[in-house]
């Protein structure tokens, strides 16, 4: 890949920063409540806090003992506890439990409920109506951002995706719109803004709302330009396969938090170990953007230097060795531990691939991008489910038939729908609703019901209101044109059989030649055209709100404009990253990914499923 | 000739020491020579005064006209030199007393009565020189005899320039009127403009200062060692018939306004007593008559026979008035016999009322006083049962009873509010007995150190910090002690036997000479603990006005504050003063006129290194007084000070140039608040100026006033423009339209200008659609929110809500909305706003699941209500209940006519799965 790079990319800006911040505001959040105290948090929150202070920085400043939030009594004798959680109702009624109780049972304690990123009124809502909104200090611990890596920060916000696109609940967008509004306030002012989608217009507006209140400083930008979109804008590429090493890894092992635990058959130990995945370390920076046929190679390459710099010492004499033993060997020893580990990663992959006809798996996605034999598609689809070989990869081979083929027919749907809840059970039931109104599993229907449904609505109310509901309901139900968009995008690159996946010549490597991300794809279009002019067909096709706003500040210096911040509402996934890597390298930017989580399809549907309430 | 005048000016400028002056000047030949050695020998720096001087001098003036006697007698108002050697006993040595003679001077003399300008308390003798030639000449009356006003009478003919006055002087011995004339040139330097009687206009070059200077003087009185001086503030506005006589007036402290209430006790029906609001300088801001509930019961024709606007507002209440007072917020307090106080604000609009509790109504009130603690504005009366009742704080309304005063029956002969240790007491004397009633006990007490022939206590007063008392008692004694009794500090004997009518404090912060003014008809006496005292001729009805550092004489026609001359000005400005701001002034004075006097001045101040204390005096100085052209003067020669000055901060300069500006703004008569600089950071700060300028509604002048002084805007304008714009909304002529376009015009979108603040003033004034018009300029939509929330216009409100994007917003909307709306409404509500419903329906799924079934239900949505039902049977415990909502879940989806899903949920392996087991 090196030949195509250019050479003028610029720096990234210093993403640590972010970390120390949050950081000191942590600590300041606990000093505030002195003395010993037991701190409850989230169990999402585990992750991220790791990230931001470790036990010990906790420990230093009077925490005591460390418990998850369980939802279940506790049992902590301290007379101070925190609380650090996502601003939840459930979470809030469960610490209503926990204080009414110790109410009931005459004990004393101080509480403090930490919410992060931001506490919404209707967590106070409950804490009122419980009775217990007296006895709480409230406080917010403004963690927007996690860098995850020197190009990746997440809000790790999973639910974002749920709560915004599935039901329609806007809460999140302001948070959003805060951690914006800091990216601005610390690496801005942005000079251009582009966006497509409903959630991202609205977290623009957000944002824009925050920088008139708060006051303006000049200061040197470092980051140009910003790309917000959404995830609805593109479902079908976290609805692919990943196969990108990174994307692979995150697939079989989940990536959490840019950390992951290869379990026992990875180590061949029989403890799992927990590895950092990011670019500290050389091996994995060298391979997580590579298709995973070429990962092998490169390792096995890898493995060969490695032993050449070992045999090295022979034949050296004893100072030379001494020289060797305390710079470089601790350094190989290093790369050799890590080299091990991802080969044995990558065995691990290749072994629960093979087992499950990947070959063919992949093959039926490239039919289904391609829109070709899609009868023998849904064949394999169905023996998929009949097989029970996996609930959710079955759904994800459902949901990406229906977004490619922009809805089953009624016969399809119909037995689909029927073998896959004798598959996996009638509450399944739930989920299937749940894919409809989010448009990722639809029924082709001869007249669109919606339509009349729409126009019946619409006499009943006012214009306005009617405008704001036929949005609604477009988002509710939005049609997939992928056929159309994919042709005007040329996102299926022509001669596949001659892709050469060692030299990608665009970004379709990440899917092994098959199909270009169309949210990378479009990225792509309007950087390149500095506006949405010309995109018009596409901007239609995909449901519209896209908009290209120009900053205050044009003489920002032009390493900062190839610098472009984007922003994904709803998750993003680690192929994704790669692809615009790749862009990147082409073109001679550098991207930084913000993310409301790290997503993938299994993930992504996970999100969807309705068994767990 | 001018040579000769000088030389006599200078003399007396620099004498102290008069026997060495006759020394020095006697061995001398001519006469500039004997001034600079008389400065030498002095080691004293010439400076501006010699009026106050009582000097006798003898001088030798050989150069002039041969060899001729020089001698100067001069009186200025009772004033002394400062220091040991002033007062009469020093002077007895000089030969010739009382006896000025002057060779050679017969040309100049002229000139030299322009020394004698102040009309009330200038008393100029001249003696005629042997020769006599056209010199005034004059025989001084007795010593501190004060001089009346008719003795030396001034006559300005023709304008000026030239002026002439005419000076007409009675010699009390000789009986002979002398006659003195002086006629200026063509001014070619400033003037001194005069307006009224004592003061007067000079324009000569080589004089003007000195008479200037005098003026500053002029008006200052020795009492102990400090003057106390009477500065006109202000010729009133009003024109009151009979004066202040026959009426009840409360002024408010602080500059405040004064209200009027004429002829309080006429009780005829035919009459009512009118009251009257005017600023401090006279302005009426509000007038009307006050009905009594007499008239009202006993004529109800009364009415008709006297229409007035505003008549119908007041015809509920109003018994007789028997005290006023303002309260710390300009609101006008009137306590009425049956012992309810009425609440008025500055312009005469009622506010509230409240009683002094029920048993007054039957007993009546004697006597009311209003007054001000650090708890804000209490109330305390003494009812015909001889009771007296508290309330500390009008804002939070606590009456207090306190316990009977043995042996007082009807009116206690004077009693007083005392605040002290954190507790409000009273002070009461009945007969030869005090009393201090606090809320439990009656305590007898006695001043220390007062004369047991004193009799008994008659009037008392307490000063305005409540630190300090005054007793004056049926003897004309006056006793001036600590307000806990503890102290005495005085005993003077006033020689008065009548009581006075009023007994103000008059001390101001580091008062030197701390006194007690009292009045009589006639006559104002300022009593000091020194047992020194100064007397005032009152000409008309007068009222008395403590303030922190002075006191307010209201009379009919003008007004003024007596204060003790801040000791800063005394240093200035005081005869034969060596503080370096004294020499700094003479210094700039003879800078403006060229002369190079101007620079050995400066480098007196600079060669004992006080120009820094020079510059601070002169600036300090300028902060206290009221004149604008003594400001001048003295902030002119303090910037002069400074260019000499390289590391000094400019900041006090700047800061009191500000505050002058300001000060002497809200001064102006048109506004009316004689604010002094020492009052104005006490209590006034900034935020309460602009707030009283606002509350006055003087908006433009508090917006120049911001803008001036640089507020941040929030502060400062926008808080202007706020009050303004909510005082526009109550103008009932003007259209909703015309309101609104006016409001935007001006408001524009300043900062900190909340456009839903004014709407909601426009809402409490009953106009609802301006409100809504004026919400449409609020930018930020969810400040819209509550005031629509308010106005019931909750759909507005909710889309507003979702407009904003700010959720807590549109749940806010939504829970009081449910909480204000029947269900069905509220449910209809919501489906219009797609918004709110998906927020609501989150909170219902975790919270109240049965709302979310009705919501379901509302909205005929059978599908989703098929799905609830399926929810809900994973969490039924029991097979039969389970069974139940998973066959109302089936007749939902029929009715959804979702085929499937009803067809799958009758088969019998999926009822009973339990949750979290997928298929089989």
């Amino acid at each position: 890949m090196a030949h195509s790079a250019r050479r003028d990319s610029p720096e990234l800006p210093d993403l640590s920063l972010l970390k120390r911040l949050v950081r000191d505001q942590l600590i300041y959040l606990l000093e505030q409540l002195p003395g010993k105290k037991d701190l409850f948090i989230d169990s999402d929150l585990m992750s991220p806090l790791d990230r931001i202070a470790n036990v010990s920085t906790l420990k230093q400043h009077e925490v005591d003992k460390l418990y998850k939030v369980e939802h279940k009594p506790i049992v902590s004798i301290s007379d101070q506890i925190c609380f650090l959680i996502r601003p939840r109702i459930q979470t809030v009624k469960w610490i209503c439990d926990v204080v009414n109780a110790d109410k009931a049972v005459g004990k004393f304690r101080r509480y403090k409920i930490i919410f992060t990123p931001q506490k919404f009124y209707a967590c106070e809502a409950v804490l009122e109506e419980q009775g217990v909104f007296g006895d709480v200090t409230t406080d917010e611990w403004a963690f927007y951002l996690l860098p995850l890596d020197e190009d990746i920060i997440s809000l790790e916000l999973p639910e974002f995706f749920r709560d915004n696109f599935l039901a329609g609940d806007q809460r999140w967008v302001r948070t959003a719109g805060s951690a914006l509004h800091l990216l601005h306030s610390l690496f801005g002012p942005f000079s251009k803004v582009y966006g497509i989608g409903r959630c991202s217009k609205m977290t623009y507006e957000s944002w824009r709302e925050q920088v008139e209140q708060g006051e303006q400083k000049a200061r040197h930008a470092e980051i140009g330009n910003v790309f917000l979109i959404d995830r609805d804008v593109d479902f079908v590429t976290p609805l692919c396969s990943q196969v990108v090493y990174e994307g692979l890894v995150d697939d079989i092992f989940r990536i959490k938090c840019g950390c992951v635990e290869f379990g026992p058959e990875v180590t061949s130990s029989d403890k799992s170990i927990k590895v950092m995945l990011n670019s500290q370390d050389k091996v994995f920076n060298e391979i997580r953007n590579e298709h995973f046929s070429n990962v092998f190679g490169f390792l096995s390459q890898k493995a060969r230097n490695l032993q050449t710099a070992y045999d090295k010492r022979r034949g050296m004499d004893i100072q030379q060795m001494k020289t060797f033993v305390s710079e470089e060997l601790k350094g190989l020893k290093q790369e050799h531990r890590l080299l091990s580990l991802h080969i044995s990663a990558s065995e691990s992959i290749m072994k629960k691939k093979t087992k499950q006809d990947f070959q063919e798996l992949l093959k039926t996605e490239h039919c289904l991008l391609e829109g070709f034999e899609i009868r023998e598609c849904i064949s394999f689809i169905e023996e998929h489910i009949n097989r029970q070989i996996s609930m959710i990869e079955s759904l994800r081979l459902l949901c990406l038939l229906s977004v490619t083929e922009n809805g089953l027919l009624p016969k399809d749907f119909k037995s689909l729908k029927a073998q896959y809840l004798q598959s996996y059970g009638a509450d399944h039931l739930l989920t299937f609703s749940n894919l409809r109104q989010l448009g990722l599993l639809v029924e082709q229907q001869p007249g669109e019901t919606l339509t009349v449904m729409e126009s019946k609505v619409g006499k009943l109310v006012n214009d306005r209101a009617a405008v704001k509901l036929t949005d609604a309901f477009s988002s509710l139900a939005k049609k997939s044109h992928f056929r159309a968009l994919s042709k005007k995008l040329n996102l299926i690159p022509k001669s596949e059989e001659d892709y050469d996946l060692r030299v990608p010549r665009d970004m379709a490597y990440i899917f092994s030649g098959a199909y270009i991300p169309l949210s990378c794809k479009i990225i792509e279009q309007v950087l390149e055209r500095d506006g949405w002019t010309g995109l018009e067909e596409v901007t239609r096709l995909i449901n519209g709100h896209e908009f290209a706003v120009t900053g205050a500040d044009p003489k920002s210096k032009s390493d900062a404009r190839r610098i472009i911040l984007v922003m994904f509402l709803g998750g993003c996934t680690f192929s994704e990253i790669s692809a615009l890597r790749f862009l990147g390298k082409e073109k001679g930017y550098k991207f930084i990914v913000v993310t409301t989580a790290i997503t993938n399809s299994s993930r992504l549907l996970e999100a969807l499923l309705d068994n767990n309430i | 000739m001018s040579t000769h005048l000088h030389l006599v000016l200078v003399v007396l400028h620099g004498v102290q020491h008069v026997d060495q002056l006759v020394e020095q000047s006697q061995n001398r030949d001519g006469i500039d020579w004997t001034l600079t050695k008389l400065l030498q020998v002095e080691g004293s720096r010439t400076r501006g005064l010699l009026l106050a001087l009582r000097v006798q001098v003898q001088v030798q003036v050989r150069g002039i006209c041969g060899d001729h006697q020089v001698l100067v007698l001069m009186r200025l108002g009772g004033h002394h030199i400062d220091g040991g050697t002033s007062g009469p006993d020093n002077w007895t040595r000089t030969q010739n007393q009382n006896r000025l003679t002057a060779t050679g001077l017969t040309s100049a003399a002229p000139q030299r009565v322009k020394l004698s300008l102040s009309t009330l308390s200038l008393e100029l003798s001249l003696s005629t020189t042997p020769r006599g030639e056209g010199v005034v000449t004059m025989e001084t009356g007795q010593e501190r005899e004060p001089v009346s006003a008719n003795e030396v009478i001034w006559k300005e003919n023709g304008s000026f320039p030239p002026i002439v006055f005419e000076l007409e002087l009675q010699s009390p011995e000789e009986n002979r009127p002398a006659r003195l004339c002086y006629r200026t040139p063509a001014s070619s330097c400033g003037s001194v403009l005069v307006r009224r009687q004592n003061r007067l206009l000079c324009a000569d070059p080589d004089l003007i200062i000195l008479l200037s200077m005098a003026f500053i003087t002029a008006n200052w009185n020795p009492l102990g060692d400090a003057f106390y001086r009477k500065t006109e503030l202000y010729e009133m506005f009003w024109s009151l018939r009979d004066g202040l006589r026959d009426s009840l007036v409360a002024a408010a402290p602080y500059g405040g306004p004064i209200a009027l209430l004429r002829e309080p006790l006429r009780r005829s029906p035919s009459t009512r007593p009118q009251l009257e609001i005017y600023s401090a300088s006279g302005v009426s801001i509000a007038s009307f008559p006050v009905r009594t509930r007499v008239q009202h019961t006993t004529c109800p024709r009364v009415t008709s026979l006297f229409p007035s606007p505003v008549l119908p507002v007041f015809q509920w209440k109003s018994g007789p008035v028997v005290h006023l007072g303002w309260s710390v917020n300009d609101e006008l307090l009137c306590v009425q016999e049956d012992g309810t106080v009425l609440i008025y604000d500055l312009f005469g609009s009622f506010k509230r009322h409240f009683s002094m509790g029920q048993e007054v109504v039957q007993s009546q009130v004697l006597e009311a006083k209003v007054f001000h603690s650090p708890y804000g504005t209490g109330v305390a009366i003494v009812t015909g049962s001889s009771r007296f009742t508290l309330a500390t704080n009008i804002e939070d309304l606590k009456l207090r009873r306190l316990p009977e005063v043995p042996g007082l029956q009807g009116w206690p002969s004077c009693w007083a509010v005392l605040t002290q240790d954190r507790q409000t007491k009273v002070l009461v004397s009945s007969g030869p007995e005090l009393y201090v009633l606090d809320n439990t006990s009656c305590t007898a007490v006695y001043p220390p150190g007062l004369s047991p022939q004193a009799g008994s206590i008659v009037h008392m007063s307490v000063s305005f910090s409540y630190k300090y008392l005054a007793l004056f008692t049926e003897t004309g004694r006056l006793w001036t002690g600590l307000s806990n009794l503890q102290e005495r500090l005085s005993e003077v004997d006033t020689k008065q036997a009548a009581t006075p009518k009023q007994m103000v404090w008059c001390r101001r912060p580091r008062s030197q000479q701390p006194s007690v003014v009292l009045m009589w008809d006639r006559l104002l006496l300022v009593v000091g603990s020194c047992n020194d005292s100064i007397q005032f001729p009152l000409e008309d009805q007068s009222v008395l006005v403590g303030e922190l550092d002075g006191v307010r004489v209201i009379g009919s026609s003008s007004q003024e504050l007596l204060q003790e001359v801040p000791l800063v000005c005394q240093d200035i400005f005081k005869i034969a003063s060596m503080a370096p701001g004294a020499l700094l002034l003479e210094a700039h004075r003879e800078y403006e006129k060229s002369s190079q006097k101007a620079d050995e001045y400066l480098r007196e101040i600079k060669e004992q290194n006080v120009l820094g204390d020079a510059v601070r005096q002169c600036v300090e100085a300028a902060a206290h007084e009221y004149d604008p052209d003594t400001q001048k003067a003295l902030m002119r020669a303090a910037s002069f000070g400074k260019c000499f000055l390289t590391e000094f901060s400019p900041d006090q300069f700047v800061t009191t140039c500000r505050e002058l500006r300001v000060l002497n703004a809200v001064r102006e008569s048109s506004v009316g608040m004689p604010l002094t600089h020492t009052q104005y950071p006490a209590l006034m700060t900034l935020q309460v100026l602009i707030d009283r300028l606002v509350y006055r509604q003087f908006y433009p002048l508090a917006i120049e006033v911001c803008r001036y002084l640089k507020i941040p805007d929030y502060q400062g304008v926008s808080r202007v423009l706020k009050h303004w714009a909510s005082c526009k909304v109550q103008q009932k002529d003007l259209t909703d339209e015309a309101i609104a376009r006016a409001v935007c015009a001006k408001v524009g979108d300043s900062p900190g200008v909340s456009y839903s603040d004014i709407a909601a003033k426009a809402y409490e004034c009953g106009r609802p659609e301006l409100a809504i018009k004026l919400l449409d300029f609020e930018a930020r939509s969810g400040e819209q929110v509550p005031l629509l929330l308010k106005m019931k216009r909750s759909q507005l409100a909710l889309s507003k809500a979702v407009e904003s994007g700010d959720t807590d917003l549109v749940y806010t909307v939504v829970t009081y909305l449910k909480n204000d709306m029947n269900r069905g409404d509220f449910f209809m509500t919501l489906r219009n706003q797609p918004v709110a419903l998906s927020l609501y329906r989150q909170f219902c799924k975790l919270q109240e699941p049965q709302t979310l079934k009705d919501l379901f239900n509302q909205d005929d949505d059978h599908q989703e209500l098929g799905n609830f039902y399926v929810t809900s049977s994973y969490r039924d415990k029991r097979l039969e209940g389970r069974l139940a909502q998973l066959q109302s879940a089936v007749d939902e989806y029929n009715k959804a006519k979702n085929d499937f899903a009803a067809k799958v949920k009758v088969s019998p392996v999926h009822q009973v799965c339990p949750p979290g087991v997928d298929g089989l």
